[in-house]
Formats: structure tokens, sequence, C-alpha cells
């Protein structure tokens, strides 16, 4: 009997050897991951790329994290992705620039058996994304239409549903800058006391050329309410243009998108009435966990994880949920 | 601004009229620009009257002149000589990081500020000189492998992060939107000193003359023992300085320096140059015709703004003109060359 027992015990014991041996061997391997990103200059896709790499510490992954120099140069982009898929990594993930040029590229992954998930901006995939999608597995973004609405509302009360407002777009052909005009634009039409002008561009998010347009702005429409920019550089130009025409704080609303230590100072002073975060942290974490899970243990991702959104203004701005968004 | 032969012709002419005649001929392309400008300008103004109003030509047209302008004077030395500059763009916001991390980590003032900018941009204008002369590349791709490495280099030094400098050097904010003569904006004062600078330099100096005779003849100015590389790179150099003004001028509008901006700006700054009438050629070509020319750009630009215009449109009218205007301007000297 002591003899079964000591075998049993030594075979389970050799058993749990083997067993966490072969465990330990299989989260040993430590999974590449490329991931394609739309620009590298701005913080936000630090921040991405910050909240990619914590991930990926902590689930035994190594990522590569790279992007073209600005947000217009989809060519660029598209190398990018051929590049990684090219490195046969365990997976990619991949920020949409050429929503449609990127999905022959797409296709040659999953043909690779390379599983990509996307973040922050989807491919216009014709399928379903999912496991049996040649597309993605799917998209880990902010849902801008949400955020943008959510804007329209703030904006709303900012000027006591009244006036003129002028949207200023850093993209007429980006996903996430349609969609954050039009959930803005969508609801605001639903005010009948709001006036909206045309919507104007700064390509790429041109601080300059936004600037040049909000001074051409002011002057056009001298009773102008509010401005609604919809990324970093645009709510930078915006309050420069407010403060070159030596506005009174506060006479003309502008809300903002994502953050940077210019935007939150204006915040903070009050030139600028407050702006929508996104969570780029959770967008990078959040790809690098839905990679890790189904490369690693076969977990199928949801085909959408939205990571959130918060309107911050100068009360809430030191809010710990807040301000762990922000970066300066 | 006049070339010697021309001023001597009119001045042996005794009779007045004449005299306007010759000047109207030597004059007429950039009497031309100005008219369309101010063409421009007045039809603006019937559609939107608001669009004369002093805050919009001040704040509004001849601010948004200010780095266009800058660049596009700058760049009028080299284009010429028969040379291009596209790294002017990426170039200016290369230096406006320089200065920014420069300034930040010396707490230098406003003044050592602004000479930092002027210096390094003069020497990355140089770096371009030097791979067109010594390495015998052609401007355009010499300039283009800058334009490349400039946009890296804010990225890197930059830590792909804005520098937000401004608020700590006392002044900064000054130096484009503060006002020495009331009712201008200093940066507006910077654009038009930069020009009679550029104008001196052009036309009364033995740099502007071997301008002048590189862009017309460059083996002929060579045979003749003139050191053409030495003054192509000091040309280049001059570029560089008036990318560094433009620069400086740029971290004051904004208040910070962002190494995302620039990209594109040295195709706005040449075709202000072209539409000025400085040919592509080389060998001719005056700064007042370039500063007119960004003004029409700027003036255009601003108008279907306050136009309230779809974007789109803008764009395709921004196109017609730039076509109407150099076209116009090549019928005229086809003409003028027949009749002379």
């Amino acid at each position: 009997m002591k003899k079964v027992l000591t075998i049993v015990a030594v075979a389970s014991a050799m058993a749990l050897v083997v067993g966490t041996g072969s465990a330990v061997n299989a989260a040993d391997k430590t999974l590449k991951i490329e991931l394609i990103s739309k620009g590298e200059t701005h913080q936000f896709w630090q921040a991405v790329k910050k909240g990619a790499e914590d991930q990926a510490k902590k689930m035994n992954a190594e990522i590569r994290f790279q992007g073209p120099a600005t947000e217009t140069m989809i060519d660029k982009q598209l190398e990018m992705l051929d590049g990684a898929i090219a490195l046969k990594p365990d997976a990619i993930g991949y920020a949409a620039l050429g929503t449609t040029e990127s999905l022959s590229r797409l296709k040659a992954a999953h043909d690779a058996g390379i599983p990509v998930y996307m973040f922050d901006t989807a491919a216009s995939c014709p399928d379903k994304l999912g496991k049996n999608s040649d597309c993605a597995l799917g998209v880990a973004y902010t849902d801008s239409k949400a955020a943008g609405k959510l804007a329209a509302k703030k904006m709303k009360a900012l000027i006591r549903g009244k006036g003129k407002v002028l949207v200023v777009g850093h993209s007429q052909t980006n996903q996430t800058g349609i969609d954050r005009r039009d959930g803005f634009i969508n609801q605001i039409k639903k005010y009948k006391g709001i006036t909206l002008l045309t919507t104007q561009y700064s390509e790429g998010g041109d601080a300059l050329k936004a600037q040049e347009i909000v001074s051409a702005a002011l002057v056009a429409n001298p009773d102008l309410k509010g401005i609604y920019g919809t990324n970093e550089g645009v709510s930078i130009g915006a309050g420069q243009a407010f403060k070159a025409a030596k506005l009174k704080k506060g006479k003309v609303k502008l809300i903002g998108f994502d953050s940077g230590k210019q935007q939150m100072q204006n915040i903070k002073s009050g030139l600028q009435s407050g702006a929508i975060t996104q969570s780029p942290m959770g967008i990078g974490a959040k790809t690098v966990e839905a990679l890790v899970n189904y490369v690693r243990d076969g977990i199928t991702p949801k085909p959408l994880i939205d990571t959130g959104f918060y309107y911050y203004n100068k009360k809430n701005i030191n809010d710990p949920k807040i301000a762990g968004n922000l970066y300066e | 601004m006049s070339q010697g032969n021309a001023v001597k012709t009119t001045e042996n002419e005794a009779a007045g009229e004449n005299r306007i005649s010759a000047f109207v001929k030597r004059e007429i392309g950039r009497v031309l620009a100005l008219g369309s400008l101010v063409a421009i300008f007045i039809f603006f103004t019937i559609m939107r009257p608001v669009f004369a109003s002093w805050q919009n030509v001040s704040g509004g047209i001849l601010m948004s002149t200010t780095v266009i302008g800058l660049l596009a004077i700058g760049t009028t030395f080299v284009i010429i000589t028969g040379g291009i500059d596209l790294s002017i763009g990426t170039a200016t916001a290369l230096v406006a990081i320089i200065v920014g991390k420069t300034v930040q980590a010396l707490s230098l003032n406003v003044w050592a500020g602004i000479l930092v900018g002027l210096i390094v941009g003069g020497i990355f204008g140089m770096i371009n000189g030097l791979l067109i002369t010594m390495l015998k590349l052609p401007p355009f791709i010499a300039t283009l492998a800058m334009m490349k490495a400039a946009q890296g280099l804010a990225l890197i030094i930059s830590d792909l992060k804005p520098i937000l400098f401004t608020t700590d050097v006392k002044g900064w904010d000054e130096i484009a939107q503060g006002n020495i003569i009331p009712k201008i904006p200093n940066g507006v004062l910077i654009l038009f000193v930069g020009a009679i600078i550029a104008a001196i330099l052009l036309n009364k100096t033995v740099i502007g003359r071997y301008t002048f005779a590189i862009g017309s003849n460059e083996a002929a100015t060579k045979l003749s023992g003139v050191n053409v590389n030495k003054w192509l790179i000091a040309i280049y150099g001059i570029g560089g300085v008036y990318v560094g003004l433009a620069a400086v001028v740029l971290t004051s509008r904004l208040g910070s320096a962002r190494p995302d901006l620039g990209l594109g700006y040295e195709l706005e700054a040449i075709a202000a140059v072209i539409i000025g009438g400085t040919s592509l050629l080389g060998g001719k070509g005056t700064i007042s015709g370039t500063v007119i020319g960004a003004l029409i750009m700027a003036v255009l630009v601003n108008g279907l703004r306050i136009l309230e215009l779809q974007q789109e449109w803008q764009y395709v009218i921004t196109g017609i003109v730039i076509v109407l205007a150099v076209w116009g301007d090549n019928v005229r000297r086809r003409r003028s060359g027949e009749v002379s």
C-alpha cells in the first residue's frame, strides 16, 4: 500500500512537474506582436504604445510599435503593414489608415495564418469580424460617434442651446475623424436653437492651419458661440486663434479632443472649455490582451471592444479616472 | 529692386512719358500680379464686406502670410539660381524643435532664442548647398533627402511630443503677436522687414548679382572665374536663415514647437514664388513679386474661408487660381518676347 502510494505520489509529482513544465514552456514562448499604428507623433499614439507595452510585459509578449509620421501617409503605413506580414509574427495589431486599401493586406495576413486584431480604427471589412473573417478578429476602439455625441451634448449645455457652432475637423477621409464629426453633427442638429456652420478641415490636424481657419471664422461670424475641434492639433490651433484675436476667455466655447500639455493648460486657464479624452492606454492594452489570449489559449476575442471615453474640464481634470488617460 | 541695366536705360530717356512706359514695361509682371491681388481682394470685399475689416486683414490675411511668406522669400534666391528647395517645410518644424529644446535646456532669453533659430536654419540650408555642390546631387534630390531627414529628426529630437517652451520665455508670444507698431502684429512687421532685407541682398549686393548670374548661365559664370560652389552654399544658407525666421514666428504663433507640421509648406511657398513671377528655370525673379504671390495665396485661402465655402471647393478654386496666375504671366512673357 505504501509502495503504491509512493508510486502514485511520485507519478503525480512527476506529472505535476511535466505538467507545469509544459505550461511554463507555453508561457515561456515570448509572443512576437507587430503593432502598426496610424501615427507616432501625437502623444495619443505614445499612450497607446505604453498601454500595449505594459500589457505585453504582463503577458510575456514582445511588441514592436510603428506608425507613419503623419496620419495622411496611407502608402507609408501600408508598406509597414506589408513589412510586418513578411516577418511572420505571432500576431498583428493594426490601426487602419487606408480603410479600404488595407483589405488585400489583411487577407494576405489571414492566408499566412497570422491573426490580426485592429485597434483605434477598423478597416471597412466586407464580412463580419471574427474567427472566420479573412479581415480581422475584431477591433478595440473608442466609439467615436458616441464620443462626438457627448461633445454635442456638452456644447449645448455650454451655449445654453442657442447660437452658431463651427466644427473644425482633422480629416475628411479617416474614419475616426468622420465619426467624431458625424456623432457631433447628428446630435447638434436635434437642437433647434443651434445653427451649424459649414464644417472646415485642417488636414492632418495641422495646428497652424486650424488657427487660420478659426481666425477667419471669428471674422465671418462675430456672433460665433462654440467651436468643436476633432483632435489635439485642431484644439490647440483654435485656442491660439482666440489668443491672437484677444477674445475674452469663454466668449466662444471650445470643446476639443484628446489631451496634451498645452490643451490641458488651456482648459485649466479657461481658454478652452473642455475636451473629450479616449482611453489610449486601454486601447493598447486591450489589443495586446485579445491577441495573446487568442494565440496562446485559443480564446476568441469579442469582435468589438469599446475602450471608453470621458468629457473633462477644469473641474474634473484631476479626477483619477480622468487623469489616468490624460498625457502631457 | 530693379536691375542695373534697366535703370540706366530709363535714366537716359529724358521724357517722362517714356520713363513711365519703360517702367510699366519693366514692371508689368509685378503690376499684373498686384492687379490680380487687388482684384481678388475687391471680389471678396464685395461678397463679404467684413473681409476687408482690419481684424481680418491683419490677423487673418497678413498673419497667415508670415510663415509661408518668409519661406517663400528665402527660397526665391534658390529658385533664381535655377535650383529648388523641398526641405524648407519640414526644416521649419525641425528648427522650431531645436530652438524649443535649446531655449529650454539653456534657459535662453528671446533674443538668444531667435539667434539660435537663424543659425540652425542657416546651417541646415548650407548643408543643402554642400550636398548640391560637393556631392553634385541635383537640388531636387538633395533637398528631398533633407526634407525626409528633417522630418525624422524633428520627431526624434522632440521625442514625438510638442515642446511647450514659450510660456517659460518672457516675450516669446510677442515675437509674432505683439504690437511694436499699434494695430500691426509684429509677425507681419518681421515679414516685411525680412522682405526688404532680402530685396537689398538680391539687388544691391554681390551675392544677389551671382544669384542671377548662376541662374542665367551657371557654366558661363564658372568660366568667368566665379567660385560658383561657394556662392551656391551661401545662397542655400540664406534660404535656411529665412527658414529659421519662419520657425521662430511659427512657434510664437502656436505657443509651442510641434514636430508634426511643415510638410506641404514647401509647395505653398514655391507656388507663391512662381505666382510672383519668378521663373522655375532660374535667372529671373523679384522679392516683391514673391511677397505679392504669397499675399495672393493668403487672400484667396482666407477669402474662401470667410465665404464659408465647402473645403473641397476651396481646394479646387485654389488650384484654378494658381493655374490662371502662372498661365497669365506666361502668356504675357511670350507676347512681350515677340514684340521686343
